[in-house]
Parts: C-alpha cells; structure tokens; sequence
C-alpha cells in the first residue's frame, strides 16, 4: 500500500493512498463535520457538510474525495466555514426543530450541529409542501419533515441488511425516501430490523417504542420476564430492552380465534401454554356461480357431460404444507400444536399471508412477537437449536415422505436420514448454489421461496419457483455432479439439507428411488431444453414493455376479426362453474388486444409467497390453482397483468363460533386461466364464432414481425 | 408524464366479472322481437283457424269460379293421401263431369294433371300442349293399332295433314258448282255474298229477303260459345235465288218453288189450272189439248220436262225417269263441318281475307275440289312461341268426348257450397 | 367474419351446390309447370329448410359453447355459406312465385332475412377493424355506463387537485376496482395539491364546474365544446395557457380523461352498427322457421 503525504490545517501526515481526505483527517484526530457520512456505509457525498478547501476552485466533499500527493487541505478556514454555515443554516430552515430525536434523546445531529454553529433562526422559509408523517410501521416512526435526504437509511438497508426496502422518491420539494414503490412503511416489506433507525442522523427514523405505540391486543412482557424462557435463554438483554414493546402475551380462552388464513400479519407466535387446533376453514372445491342467463343451462350440461373434468388427471397432493411445524392431510387438514411450537414464521419473517386458522382448543398463553425478535432468536444457537429440534421430531419424516420418490423409503432409512440432515438458514438474495458447481447435496425447502435460474446469453431463465415442500438438487446428484441451474432464495428461506454421500448411499440401498429420480430428472431436464430453446434473444422494445416476451403462452384477439361478441368470456365462464378467467381487456400489441387470460410467464411472479402452495405449475406449461386456495390475494397482487382475480362466492362454512351450526360467508378465492388442459383446445379459442382468439407461443407467432421490425432497426 | 397510465392490471379491473350474465338492451329486444314475431305470425294463422278460414295457406288465387271454396280447402283437398295424389278425381267429379276421352287410351291422367287451380282469376280449362303429347308423341292403345296418328310432337312437328284433304278424299257433294264462274267471272261474286257465319240475321245479296227459312245455328258443341264457329250451311233461297230463278212456263210468272218434285209438280199444275181457268182462249191452241185437264197435262209436261233436264239440272244432277215419273234427287251432301275431332270458328278468324286460307276456291271449277285450307295455311299463324298464334293443342281439339257427357244432376245444397 | 381466403373451400362447396341445384332446376323449369308440390320441388323445399334450420342452430351452438360440436368458427362459416343457399333453394322451390298468403309472407321474410344477413356479414368484416383503428381506448361495451362512472371519478378528484383550497383534505385518486377483492393500488395516501394562486384555483374550478363536468356526466351531448376533437383540443389548450406550468400535468390528465369518453361515445355508435341489424335478422329467422315449419306440414297434409 503506497503512502502519500498531504498537510491538513497545516500539520503534515501520511496515509494510505486512496484514503479519502475525510478518513485521513479522522485518522490523525482532526474531526470534519458530517451528516450523510456514516463510517460503516459507503461515502456518497449528498450533504456536502464535510465540504473541506483542498486547495481547488471549489470546495471538496472530503468523504468522497481521495487524498493525494502533496495536498492542502483547510477544514476550519473562514471559506470553509462559511459554506458549512449556509449549509446547515439552509438545513435547518426546513426542519422542524426540535425534532423527535432532539426531544427524546437530545441527540439529532443537524440540531447538535447547528448549536455548535450558533444557527438558532434561520433566515429561510420553511419548504411549503409538508412530506408528511408515516406512522404505519409498529417499531419505528418516520418523519419525512425532520429528514434531510441523507440516505444513510438507505444505504444501511441496502448496504448492511441487503433487505433493499428503503429508496428515494420524487424531485425538487417533492423529494424523500420510500418503502418499496412509495408504500407506507408498514406495509411494505420492511423488516423492522432498525438499521435504518439506527443510521439516521436525525429525528426521521426513530424508533416507536419511545413514542409509546405497543403491539395491541396483548401485554407487554418484562424483559426478565422474556428471558426466563428457556427459548429465550441467550437472546440479549438489551436487544430486548430496546425492543419491548415487540413481544406481547397473549391469552386465549379456548375457542378463541388466534389468527386467520388468509389474513395479512407480521407477528408469529410462540406457545407457552395450551393446546391449538390448526386447520383451513376455506373448502376444497373450485370457485362456482349460477345464476346468469345461462346458469341453467350449464348446470344441465355439467351433469350431462359428466363430472367436473378438471379434476382428473390432477394428482391430489399427500399434504398440505403451511407455516408450522405440521402440514395438514388433504383429505382431513387438521392438526394440533402444543407449548413449545412456533408458527406464524413466514408471515413473520417475509410477510406472507397466514396460511391457515389457528383455533385455540385449550385456554392458551402465547408470546407473539415481530420479526426483530423472532430474526434474533433464528440466528441465537440456543433457541435455534430448540427449534431444529422440533423440527426434526415433529415434521421432518413428514415433510421427507412428502417427496413421492421417498414415500416408500423404510422407517428406519427414514429416522436415520432424519438425523443427518441439516437445518439451514439463508436470507433473500442468498444463492444456495450456482450453475456449474460442483453438486454436493439435495435440499428440501422448509419455510420461504426460492428461484431456480438457468443462465442463459439473453438473460436468466427463470425455471421454478419452490415453495414449502419442494426440493432440489437431485439432479446435479445424479448426473455427472454439476448443478444445472443456479438456486436463490427470494426471502427468509430455511432448507433441509442432505449431503451428497447419504443421498448416494439411500440411491444404493433404493434402486427403485434412483430409476424414479433418473426418471424424474430426465423429465425436468426436457421441460428445461423446451423452455431454453423457446427464448430467441432478440429483444423489442414495446413487446418487452407488455412483458410479451416472457410469456410462454399468450391469448391473442385478433381486433380485426373480434366481434366484441363476449363469446369467449361466455364459454371460460360455462367451462369454469360460471366463474370467467378471460376478461376481453387490455392492451394492444400491433393489431392483437393482449387481454387479462393467464400469459403462462417464464417467471411466474404469481408463484411466489402463497402461503398453502396452491398455485402451481404441473409438467405441462399451466399454471393451476389448486382447489384449498385460502383467498389471501397474493398471487393477484402479485401477477402484473392482472390474470388472476379473488372471486367472492358464498359458502356454507362451520361457525367457528358455535361449531354446531354453519353459517352462510363470502370468502374470495383466486382463479386463472389454466388453458383448459382438459380439452385439446381452449374453450375461448374453440369457441370463438369469428376466428378471432388464438393462444399462441409468442416468439414464434411474433418471429416475422421482430424479424422485419429488428431488421427496420438493423 | 403526468398521471394517468394505461396497464393491463388496472384496465382489467374496472371490469365487473360478471358483466356477461346479465342481459342487455340488444340481446334483450332480440328475445323480446323474436317472440313477438313468432306470436304475432302464429295469432294470425289461430285466428284464421278458429274462423275456419284456411286462406293463409293457399298458394295462389283460385279461378272465379272456384274462389266460392277459398277459404275450405277440404272441398277439394283430401287429407292423409300420399303427396302428389291429394286432389282425387273424385273431388273433381263432385261437381263437373269429364268424360273419357278414348275408351282405347292406356293412361287416363288425373284431372290435376291438365287443370292446374291456384294460378289466377283466368282459365281452369288451358292445358298446356305438353299434358297431350305426353301420350300422342307416342300412342299406345289399348286396341293395338292407334287410329290417329301416333307421333304428334307439336303443331309443327308430327301434326299429320287434315283428314279431308289427305288420301285423295273429295267433296262428297252432289251437287254441281263452279266457283270459278261465280268469282272471276263477269258476275264478280264476292265470298260473303254466299258464304257467312251461322247465326247471322242479315239480308242476303242474291238471296230473296226475307229468308224463306230461318237462319240455321249449327249444331254448338259443348265448349264453344260462339255460335258464329261455323258457317251458314248454303241454300238455295238465300244464295241463289235471285239469279237462279226456277221459272218454268212464259204465261205464269212465278217461279216454281225450291223443293221436293212432288211439290214442284203439285205447284206446277196448280199454277196451269189457274192460269187456264183464267185464260180459256189458250185451248186448243197450237195443238195443246182441248180440255183444261188435258191442256194442263199437256204443258205441265212440257215445263216440267224444261225443269228437270234443263232448269234444275244445271245444279242437282237428277235421276229422270223413263216412263215421266218424277226424277229423283240424289241427296246434297253439303258438308256442314269439315273437321271431326277439332273445332274451328271461323268467328276468330274474322280480319283474314277469305281468300287467304281458302286460295283455292276462286279458282275451283267442280264441286268435288275440297277447298278446305291444308294444315300448312294454318302453321303460318299458328307457330308456338309468343310470336305466333297459339299452336296448343287444345286451341282447336278437347280432350273430353262431350258426347258422353252425363246429365247433370247437381247433389248440395246452398249451404253445403258455402 | 372477415371473409378472407380461408373461406375458399366453403365458397366453392356453396357455388357447387348452387351449380347442382341450379342444373337441375332447368330442364325441371321449362319441362313442367315448377310449383312446391311437385317431387324436384319438395326436395328442394326440404333443402331449403333444412338449410335454414342449420342456420339457426348456430344460435343454440352458440348457447352451449363448451360442448365439443364442432369449432364454433366452422359453424359460423356454414351459417354463411350455406345460408346464401337458402334463398335459391327456396325460390327454386317456389318456381319463382310467391303463391298465396302464407307463402308471400314467407318469402318476403326470407328476402329480409337473406338481405340482412348481407348486411350483416359486410358489416362484420369491416366495422371491427374500423373500431380498432377509430377506438384505441375500447373497452367492453356493456362496461362504458360503469367506465364512465369511473372516468367521472378520476376527473373529480384530479378536478379538486386543481381548484381545492389549502387545508383542504383531499382523497387520494383512487381507482375503483370491480375485478375481485378491492385491493388498493394507489398507493400512499394524500394527495399533492397543486400549488396556484387563488384567483387561478377559482378559474380552475369554473371551468371545471361549467365545462367539463358538465360534459363528462352527458358525454353523448354533442353541443359540448369537448364533443369534437379539435375544440376540446383548443379548449385545453387555452386552459394551459391560463394556468401556470405546475397544473399543466393535471390538464394533460383531464384532457385524456375527455379524449377516452369521446372515443367511448364514437365505440358505442360502432358498436350499434355491429348488432343492430340482428334485430331484423333473428326474429324474422326464427318467425321464418317457425311459419315454414307450418306451411310445410299443412302444405303436405293437404
């Protein structure tokens, strides 16, 4: 490392080279005032406070600019000292002094800045726009007014959390930061880890608890009380402390509703006492409605032509995974947890909706906590081991037998595999493996969503999308040890991992399982090369824009044939119990309206985050939602075209409240266009009187119009 | 870029997903118009039902005639029959007669089969040329050997030459004419001078007016309502009289009538006795007898015998007798209709020069000569086609044999017709 | 329909029908006396009706559209084809006269029925690409009474961005969502004013009340200087003009949102063109079977 020398205020010091001016001055004790500058974060220069005299025309940001050789540097001459008073004075003109921190604590750094300058009464207007307050977040409180565009916050979100929630937003007066796209803070995908709160140099991140908000609907837990639990035995204290108000207990008699499927949280609850019921309330069948002009009629031809056809050839899956330690049977889905369980996990962690009702059967104690509480205790050995226990005794042989190709594995393989396997944790963007590594393991997916890609010249290839339940790996095992495609975790994602030697070792015992699997992998690696040798690399720039080019399959309505005669929507509707999948909207492409029917996306964005796994994609391209979908909504939220819609239907459902009885509820289920893979063509397309509807592989349909539009460009 | 973005997402949501089910005004006025349409067109055929009124369903205008049946249609129609055959002869027969046509035919049509009803006000009776070489384009007869000929295909075509002009058949006429004389010669006769329609009451030329009998209407057959069809048979008091006069003795000057000898004579010696009772000088005279019986005798002999071998010879050719009994006179023979089976009026052909079908006649010097027109005069006018004049069949033939036509006896009641 | 090459084979299957049918007819013509009764003329009579009962089972097929019957498009093609078909058979059937009371009716209502379908299949090869090119805002026509409502919705609030006094609290622009749950996509709530000076905010708001309003509740109103697109274009135009820069973005809002009900009043004629002359066809069709079928059985009963 070359050393330089340079003289600041006069006294002359050495330092590494590419050393910024502002480290070289804090290395040799002499202090320069910052505000945007944080020494754990990278330097980005926004406030110029930090503005020094490096002997230039203008004035330098010495947290960004590197020394060099032979430089002079003036932090306190009256230059100097004059652009740092404009500047703070400018700042505090627009902050409402004294500002949340400043009150609390005492300790906002503008306003400890500005006393040190003697700024008292700016002489500036206030900004006349107020950014207003965002008080949606349960731990911590933003006050856009108090912030000054440091992007501390941001850089400790994406910097040091890698959580990416935090952004700016907006220009001029309008400027701030943002939550996701501009989302109150509670909504978004903030994970209250308090980094931010933490960067923040002034009053605009500050944490609730001082402002006395409490997670409602329970008590607030002392810390000694916290800390007796044996789950909570090594958690720290003054984590705690900080944190109080983020833990409550609850008490539930019994009978009590504790959480809903479907319904959105953040907490996850850890039971001390009693006994719960788990189990989903919503009933297994498709979403169905009479009534209509033709109601009658296809209630006459559903019976005449047989019984509902979509349900043959759908493989009924063994269980339903959910977000405990249990999964539930299709056939019968409840289960029971006791004291020392954990639920709620994904919700807590990644925000998921609940994936099922949780029912007190006992009168109940539990600790509901948020995600800070509950990160801290997934990463303290102690509590994460009592967890992994569980685990191990209660789900893993369900959740290995849930794999088809080891549901005939013997119990004793089975409790032997059970003890070797591995618990592991990862967080979002994490990559469990890469394209070409070596393949030293197979993973089954505990809790979260992963992405498996395949690299590809014009872009990843998204192949899956793998919730609870799912696995991977096998076929890097198999073949000649060289994983095929690289596997992400999209959130808080915990694996099972079983190393390459045991699963070899079960493939010799099991000869049967290793021709399953070779079968299984072949078959994957066809669906693959199909999926590969559909992407053409050209890129358009209005096709992109529509997402055309990452669909697999798109219905198109050829508008100048299209006699707006809603036949189509009238035949989705008869061959979906009355419920259409095909709303006759949307945008243009050349002279095809592109309308809401399920494009069959390479990356299906729908895919992620539902909390039972019921949508899904079979072998064949559809994408289907199985019939014990909750309704939380997340897949419509998620699709960006708008493809799948929460279609309310009324059901006679038990009364959770008196079980005896059943009562009439509207709840919503989700529901898509699954291609119609029980007839040769889709009933929109077949139905269709003037030629107009046809679903098609957009590549190949659109390859002469990009061919001629790319070679117009050429 | 100010506000408002077009997206799939949000487009699609402004749509209600149940918007399909519901009916709007164009479907709705569809239904609506349908069953009106449909109710309105099935009240009126109820209404007319319960009225007993069945004229919706008939596929033309009757003929006058019939128009008192518009609205039953049962009178003719008979239900349950195969189709085709629904309209029996019977149906026909309960009102009209239609006697056979040849008791020697092999296929008796059905009267439906020539007299089509639903097309007008106009004729039932017009059949088309087509019903009638159906059979005659290629006769068969029950008998074997058909009598007329067998290979008709059209007016033009097969039609054969009129029966009295074929074979070398003649004027079967006894009596002696020579047009020639009477036309082109110095006398200048003129054909309607002699020859006119039956029925006619006019005076004649040469004939002594008033007409000592009556005009003559020739026997109508059925179906014809002129009685001007055929012509005023010739006799002597209305076309010769006045220049063949029968004067047969200088001293009387009336003319002996056109009759029978027997009357002639009876006339004769009347006249002579008259005369003689008058005239008692003349007795015994020149030889003649003395006695008026004899005198009478006597000239009546004389005249008579001026009578029949010079007088009325020069047109009857009449048989004498040897011995003086009175000749005999061979029946005139005068043919009053030429054709048999077809009918001709002369009526119709009333602007034709008669010359123009009968050329012959102006030039024909015996009785014998037939001067009835060919059937080539007639195929000049009478071509098929709309330029001619019709060459039907049934213009000059029928198909019934009206002469076995059966007495009517009508069978309803005013009633039972309405 | 658009009628293009792919119709070929169904053509020349219809044009060699006719052929037969009409080889036939000749020599039957001027041979005899053609009526319906005759043999030559039941079967066409049967042809004829056979052919329109075919015709009009494409309603029904189109009421049970999953059923695999055969494509829905084949259908609508025979329905074309062999619907020109009819009226030849029929009139050969008749022998070119209309017959009696029933029958005239008959035939006038085949002649309405033949010529509207005409109509009709022209209309449907040339309007929908006219509506495509004339409609690029389209939506679902049963959909504008409740797109309109919406539009209405947008216009106010982004009206009250405008001319909304300091203090005022605004609801943020929320898009109505019919498709399913109500999710709220709008994102953060509250809305920026715009910020004018008071004499400008009032101006906004007469113009609002008194022109845009008023022609947005009554977009069909032709009088309105927003019916025609250069006026409304003037209109806004001048309004820009009036107004400082910091509103031009909500103007250029509320003029789109004009631009989007004047084309959904143009989509609305369109759409009537497309289907209003079934309101002659099915009626008079199914009047047309209904009436055949009865002058068929009384025909062959007597």
């Amino acid at each position: 490392m070359r050393q330089i020398e340079l003289t600041i205020n006069d006294k002359a010091i050495a330092v590494a080279d590419g050393t910024s001016v502002y480290d070289a001055a804090r290395i040799h004790g002499i202090a320069i005032p910052v505000l945007c500058h944080q020494h754990n974060e990278m330097p980005v220069g926004v406030c110029r406070v930090c503005s020094v005299d490096c002997g230039e025309k203008v004035l330098q940001a010495s947290c960004v600019r590197p020394a060099e050789q032979g430089m002079k540097v003036q932090t306190n001459s009256e230059k100097v000292k004059k652009a740092r008073r404009m500047l703070i004075e400018l700042l505090m003109s627009d902050h409402p002094s004294p500002c949340a921190r400043q009150q609390n604590s005492g300790d906002c750094e503008l306003e400890t800045l500005a006393k040190t300058e003697g700024i008292t009464a700016p002489r500036f207007a206030k900004r006349i726009s107020p950014r207003g307050h965002d008080d949606s977040s349960l731990v911590i409180s933003v006050d856009h007014e108090a912030c000054i565009l440091c992007d501390r916050c941001i850089r400790g979100c994406d910097e040091i959390r890698h959580n990416d929630v935090l952004g700016r937003r907006g220009k001029g007066y309008d400027a701030g930061i943002a939550f996701d796209l501009n989302r109150p803070m509670g909504n978004s995908s903030c994970v209250s880890c308090g980094e931010c709160m933490v960067s923040c140099p002034t009053g605009a991140l500050t944490n609730k608890s001082v402002i006395k908000t409490v997670l409602p609907n329970g008590t607030p837990v002392g810390v000694e009380e916290i800390k007796q639990l044996p789950f909570f035995q090594n958690v720290s204290g003054t984590f705690l402390e900080l944190n109080a108000n983020a833990v409550i207990k609850r008490h539930f008699k019994a009978g009590d509703i504790i959480c809903r499927e479907g319904d959105y949280g953040s907490t996850a609850f850890y039971m001390l006492e009693g006994k719960v019921e788990i189990f989903l309330s919503t009933p297994m069948a498709h979403v169905a409605t009479g009534g209509g002009v033709s109601g009658f009629l296809s209630k006459l031809t559903s019976r005449l032509t047989g019984a509902d056809k979509r349900n043959s050839g759908r493989t009924r899956p063994h269980a339903i995974s959910i977000d405990a330690s249990v999964d539930l049977a299709y056939d019968n889905p409840v289960a029971g947890l006791g004291a020392g369980d954990l639920f709620g996990e994904m919700t807590c962690m990644s925000l998921y909706p609940r994936s099922a009702t949780v029912r007190a059967s006992t009168d109940c104690v539990v600790l509901e906590m948020l995600r800070n509480v509950l990160d801290v205790i997934q990463r303290n050995k102690t509590s994460r081991e009592k967890l992994e226990v569980n685990y191990r005794r209660r789900a893993l042989d369900d959740h290995l037998r849930t794999v088809p190709l080891f549901s005939s594995l013997s119990p004793e393989f089975i409790g032997s595999l059970a003890s070797k396997v591995e618990l592991v944790r990862l967080s979002k963007g994490d990559v469990i493996c890469r394209q070409g590594d070596i393949a030293d393991a197979f993973y089954l997916v505990r809790i979260g969503f992963v992405k498996i890609t395949e690299e590809h010249p014009g872009g990843d290839l998204v192949l899956a999308y793998l919730g609870k339940g799912g696995y991977f790996g096998e076929i890097g095992l198999l073949t000649n040890g060289v994983r095929t495609a690289t596997v992400t975790a999209l959130d808080h994602v915990e694996l099972v991992r079983i190393d390459g030697k045991d699963f070899h070792e079960m493939l010799s015992l099991f000869p049967a399982i290793a021709r399953d699997l070779t079968a299984v992998a072949r078959q994957r690696e066809e669906q693959n090369s199909r999926h590969m040798a559909a992407v053409t690399g050209i890129t358009l720039d209005s096709f992109l824009a529509q997402g055309l080019m990452e669909s697999n399959s798109l219905l198109l309505i050829d508008l100048e044939k299209c006699t707006r005669c809603d036949n189509c929507v009238r035949a989705c509707a008869d061959a979906h119990d009355g419920v259409t999948r095909l709303i006759r909207e949307g945008l243009r492409f050349d002279k095809y309206l592109v309308p809401t029917s399920c494009r069959q996306c390479r990356d299906p964005l729908c895919m992620v985050g539902c909390p039972v796994g019921s949508i899904r994609r079979r072998n064949s391209l559809e994408i289907v939602i199985e019939d014990w979908c909750v309704g939380c909504g997340l897949c419509a939220r998620n699709c960006p075209y708008g493809n799948i819609s929460m279609h309310p239907f009324e059901v006679m459902v038990k009364d959770l409240a008196e079980p005896a009885k059943q009562k009439a509820v509207v709840k919503p289920k989700a529901t898509s266009c699954d291609l119609c893979a029980e007839h040769a063509e889709p009933s929109c397309v077949y139905a269709c009187p003037h030629d107009a509807a046809h679903r098609v592989e957009p590549n190949e349909f659109f390859r002469t119009y990009i061919e001629s539009a790319t070679a117009d460009r050429d | 870029m100010p506000g408002r973005i077009r997206a799939t997402k949000t487009l699609a949501q402004r749509i209600d997903r149940e918007y399909f089910k519901r009916l709007f005004p164009i479907p709705l006025w569809r239904r609506v118009l349908s069953v009106a349409a449909v109710c309105s067109g099935l009240a009126w055929l109820g209404f007319r039902a319960v009225a007993h009124d069945h004229t919706p369903y008939s596929t033309g205008p009757l003929t006058a005639s019939h128009a008192i049946f518009a609205g039953n249609c049962t009178a003719c129609h008979a239900q349950g029959l195969a189709i085709g055959k629904k309209i029996t002869d019977g149906a026909c027969l309960s009102c009209h007669d239609g006697p056979v046509h040849s008791a020697a035919q092999t296929v008796t049509p059905a009267c439906i089969g020539c007299h089509v009803e639903h097309r007008g006000a106009g004729q039932l009776l017009a059949a088309e040329s087509g019903t009638c070489t159906a059979c005659h384009s290629n006769l068969r007869t029950k008998t074997g050997k058909p009598r007329v000929a067998a290979g008709i295909e059209s007016f033009a075509h097969g039609h054969p030459e009129f029966a009295a002009l074929r074979d070398g058949n003649s004027d079967p006429t006894a009596i002696k004419f020579n047009h020639k004389t009477h036309v082109q010669g110095d006398l200048k006769v003129k054909c309607i001078d002699c020859h006119r329609p039956a029925g006619v009451d006019a005076p004649w030329n040469f004939g002594q007016a008033p007409p000592l009998s009556p005009p003559v209407a020739a026997a109508m057959p059925h179906g014809r309502t002129s009685p001007r069809a055929l012509m005023q048979p010739v006799n002597y008091y209305e076309q010769c009289s006045v220049c063949h006069q029968l004067n047969f003795d200088d001293r009387i000057s009336d003319a002996a009538p056109h009759d029978k000898p027997e009357v002639v004579h009876a006339f004769v010696t009347r006249k002579l006795r008259e005369y003689i009772a008058g005239h008692p000088a003349e007795l015994g005279k020149a030889g003649a007898p003395a006695s008026p019986e004899g005198w009478v005798r006597f000239r009546a002999s004389e005249d008579e015998k001026q009578l029949w071998t010079v007088t009325c010879n020069r047109c009857h050719d009449l048989q004498l007798a040897a011995d003086g009994a009175l000749p005999g006179v061979p029946e005139t023979k005068i043919n009053q209709r030429w054709f048999a089976k077809a009918e001709f009026d002369h009526s119709a052909h009333q602007e034709l020069q008669c010359v123009s079908c009968h050329p012959n006649a102006p030039s024909s010097t015996k009785a014998s000569d037939v001067l009835l027109p060919g059937i080539k005069v007639c195929a000049e006018c009478h071509v098929a086609g709309s330029k001619g004049a019709s060459a039907d069949c049934s213009t000059c033939h029928l198909y019934h044999d009206w002469s076995k036509t059966r007495l009517a006896d009508g069978r309803f009641t005013i009633r039972q017709l309405m | 329909m658009r009628i293009d090459r792919s119709h070929r084979s169904w053509a020349i299957a219809a044009l060699a029908v006719f052929v037969v049918a009409l080889a036939a007819y000749v020599p039957y013509a001027f041979g005899s006396r053609p009526a319906g009764g005759t043999a030559p003329g039941l079967v066409y009579g049967v042809a004829g009706y056979g052919m329109m009962v075919f015709a009009a089972l494409l309603g029904v097929r189109k009421k049970v559209p999953v059923w695999r019957l055969g494509r829905a498009q084949t259908w609508m093609r025979g329905h074309i084809w062999f619907g020109l078909l009819t009226l030849p058979m029929i009139l050969f059937h008749a022998g070119f006269t209309f017959g009696g009371p029933l029958t005239s009716l008959l035939m006038v209502m085949l002649f309405l029925v033949f010529l509207s379908g005409l109509t009709g299949a022209a209309i449907q090869h040339f309007l929908p690409g006219m509506m495509k090119s004339l409609v690029p805002l389209e939506t679902i026509y049963e959909q504008i009474p409740s797109v309109r409502e919406q539009l209405r919705g947008e216009a106010d609030d982004l009206g009250r961005v405008l001319f909304a006094q300091p203090g005022d609290i605004l609801a943020p622009v929320t898009v109505q969502v019919l498709g399913g749950v109500d999710w709220d996509l709008s994102g953060p709530k509250g809305v920026t004013m715009v910020e004018m000076e008071a004499e400008d905010r009032t101006y906004a708001g007469n113009v609002y009340r008194n022109t845009i309003l008023p022609f947005l509740r009554n977009p069909d109103d032709g009088a309105s200087v927003l019916a025609d697109p250069d006026s409304a274009g003037k209109f806004f135009e001048a309004l820009r003009r009036k107004l400082p820069a910091v509103a031009h973005g909500v103007i250029v809002d509320l003029e789109s949102i004009c631009e989007e009900e004047r084309q959904l009043t143009r989509q609305r004629r369109l759409y009537l063109w497309m289907y209003g002359w079934l309101l002659v066809h099915v009626p008079l069709s199914i009047a047309l079977i209904v009436l055949g079928g009865v002058h068929a059985v009384v025909a062959l009963r007597y």
